[in-house]
């Protein structure tokens, strides 16, 4: 830190060079106390999100989603959140069966833990085997991808809990891309992009897809060129969910706590450049 | 066997999460030899975890389809037993056939969909998002086509170019600005996800662990 | 050849109107590409033996508990994984107390650096980076419900800066790094690239 003529720092040159472990301290205080005390502050509604509820509020009975579960433990910390309102959202519609699988091999764990998150597949009155199945995790990325979109049953024999997909109602309805309604994709990084290439591309099925919001720039070009339908980014994009729901939970709840971190990291950078412009003045004269 | 569902294990698991959790962000103070064993904890878990699955995979596709009268599938299994060749130095030639196998399917498969769906497609939106009918249109025409092209430039001709041709020179620099157009707004979304990380922990430390009831 | 050969029967089956006796063919070489993947999951489970199981015998200070501790981690998950099932609760409470709350919260740590680095590396230092900086302002305050509360325009804004610049940079990006990708991935397939293949 430059000393002044007298030998000592100024507030700026204190404020472009602020020590770490105040930084956490206050980020730590900053989101902490919005999550024990909400604040309530509104969530505007995007378009995206809506396009995303009303794609699935249009299913009809009857209809077949694919949903490839590519979840991992680094990520599911802001997908989940909108994974599950997604998946409740399916399973509250009448008719709506759901066939999924994971090309990330910690797929199966959450997909558990989605499942017992939203109060299990019976409690919406439906059934593993005849309205639900998932296929597990299937080593081969875009291999498996471009294999299972033709032809299922010869890929794979059993679904993640052992049981032969010959001995599946669900299964017996299903063995293409062409016999399914819509896909969503629950996209670790850019796993998307995979799903996108070999069943978009072939085939025209529309991919709606739960990114991270980091991911969700990457995303956008994709969605103005027609290759993804939309999408529901992050955490943002889980509370919009949920409020669309009627059934606000965790992603609401913490947008509060997004919010005020938000504004924390625009006051450090706008504090850290006049500092930094202050200090530079200084060092001109 | 155990169902691990038991309240007793249930507050163990809490209390192994939480004392995981507070040993990795012990790094935050700095390395420490409780965040190195949480270290190799998770490498040691992820690990396993790999394994099982390869080994799942391997039964479900593989064993199942033989055992289902595919009997071509055995063919799969000399290929993916060859990737182990790289153990033994003198041997380690073999795995090129495994690999070979892998990248000429996968890589192929990837190409194969990408020409369409990242040079194609982009081109003929790129040319469909040229709409004059008003201002706005037309502001955002502008951008698009400029800097799609000069941004693809920029990555094109490279250094090498910029002393030979002045027009390249321009390109590239009106290239830089849309980059740092893109740069910015992907670090002004991924603050969103990095907060709801942060966020995730802190609410399992206060309300899983502590128990801190929301006012 | 046979990268070459296999790659060439991919892009036919893509491109060309082929019976069903080919598409058998190949479906049935891309499970294979699913059994080999399987098996390649063990490579890292064996170099890691490899390397930390010598650390044991060494008995490297500093390191082998460690080690150990990381292979008793290891075999713990394949011996529950194999025998119980990865669906049992056995195994999904160890995945869920030995591997998931490390992996987030290491994760989560870039969340607290991220803030710091932000703060002391956006600094507008030429027109360039102000330009950046601002777009992530503007972004930032798009983002937050917060934003949209105080000012409602700033989400159309954020919209259009996500729909119209960025799109437009990162498509140019995408078909750049494409053009290189599909070169390297065409020099692999023809043999030329021999590092893909372990050497």
């Amino acid at each position: 830190m430059k000393l002044n003529e007298k030998g000592k720092t100024t507030i700026m040159d204190k404020l472009a060079d602020i020590p770490e472990q105040y930084i956490y301290a206050i980020l730590a205080v900053i989101l902490i106390v919005p999550l024990i005390k909400p604040i309530g502050l509104p969530i505007p509604i995007t378009g995206d999100t809506i396009k995303f509820f009303d794609a699935i509020d249009a299913l009809e009975p009857g209809d077949t989603v694919f949903f490839a579960y590519d979840a991992l433990s680094m990520t599911w910390m802001e997908q989940g959140l909108g994974t599950m309102i997604v998946m409740k959202h399916l399973l509250l519609k009448p008719g709506i069966r759901v066939v999924g699988a994971s090309s990330s091999n910690q797929g199966p764990p959450f997909w558990e833990e989605c499942m017992n998150s939203i109060g299990g597949i019976s409690s919406y009155g439906k059934e593993y085997g005849k309205d639900v199945v998932y296929l597990g995790y299937l080593a081969g990325g875009e291999t498996m991808e471009a294999a299972i979109a033709r032809d299922i049953a010869n890929t794979v024999n059993v679904d993640s809990y052992g049981n032969p997909l010959s001995e599946l109602d669900l299964m017996s309805e299903v063995n293409s891309v062409d016999d399914f309604a819509l896909m969503i994709c629950l996209s670790s990084g850019w796993s998307f992009g995979g799903w996108m290439d070999q069943w978009v591309v072939p085939y025209g099925i529309g991919e709606y897809v739960i990114p991270l919001a980091g991911v969700a720039s990457d995303i956008w070009p994709l969605m103005e060129a027609g290759l993804i339908e939309s999408m529901i980014a992050g955490s943002r994009g889980a509370a919009e969910y949920e409020i669309l729901l009627k059934s606000p939970g965790r992603a609401a709840a913490g947008m509060d706590a997004q919010s005020l971190g938000h504004i924390y990291v625009a006051i450090l950078i706008i504090v850290g450049n006049v500092a930094y412009f202050a200090t530079r003045l200084k060092g001109e004269d | 066997m155990v169902t691990m569902q038991e309240p007793i294990f249930v507050e163990l698991g809490l209390w192994i999460s939480a004392f995981y959790v507070l040993s990795c962000y012990s790094y935050l103070y700095r390395y420490n030899r409780f965040f190195k064993f949480a270290e190799h904890t998770m490498i040691g878990a992820a690990a396993g975890h790999t394994l099982v699955m390869g080994l799942n995979n391997i039964r479900d596709i593989g064993i199942n389809n033989i055992v289902a009268g595919n009997f071509i599938y055995i063919l799969a299994f000399p290929l993916g037993l060859s990737l182990f060749a790289r153990f033994v130095p003198k041997y380690s030639w073999i795995q090129r056939y495994g690999f070979a196998f892998m990248i000429g399917i996968g890589m192929s498969i990837g190409i194969r969909s990408r020409l369409i769906s990242r040079i194609l497609i982009p081109m003929i939106a790129t040319i469909n998002a040229v709409n004059l009918s008003h201002p706005m249109a037309i502001l955002n025409s502008i951008i698009i086509v400029g800097w799609v092209t000069t941004v693809m430039l920029y990555f094109l001709f490279t250094k090498k170019y910029t002393s030979e041709s002045v027009v390249i020179t321009y390109v590239r620099k009106i290239g830089r600005w849309g980059i740092m157009a893109a740069i910015g707004f992907y670090l002004g979304q991924t603050v969103m996800t990095r907060l709801a990380f942060v966020i995730n922990r802190l609410e399992f430390l206060l309300f899983q662990w502590l128990r801190i009831a929301r006012l | 050849m046979l990268m070459l050969g296999l790659g060439i029967l991919m892009f036919i089956e893509f491109y060309v109107d082929v019976p069903d006796s080919f598409l058998d063919v190949t479906k049935s070489l891309q499970n294979f590409v699913m059994i080999i993947s399987a098996f390649a999951m063990a490579l890292g489970g064996i170099t890691l033996l490899g390397h930390h199981g010598k650390s044991v015998m060494d008995k490297k200070p500093g390191q082998w508990f460690y080690s150990l501790w990381l292979l008793v981690v290891m075999f713990g998950f394949i011996l529950v994984g194999v025998s119980a099932g990865t669906s049992g609760t056995q195994y999904t409470w160890l995945f869920n107390q030995f591997f998931r709350p490390i992996d987030m919260t290491i994760y989560s740590l870039i969340g607290w650096l991220v803030v710091y680095a932000i703060y002391f590396t956006f600094r507008a230092r030429n027109p360039e980076t102000t330009f950046l900086i601002i777009i992530a302002l503007f972004t930032l305050a798009g983002n937050a419900p917060i934003g949209s509360a105080i000012w409602p325009p700033i989400a159309g804004i954020k919209s259009w800066l996500g729909t119209v610049p960025n799109t437009a940079a990162l498509r140019g990006f995408t078909m750049a790094s494409m053009l290189g990708s599909i070169v390297i991935s065409l020099r692999t397939l023809a043999g030329m690239e021999r590092a893909a293949l372990g050497g």
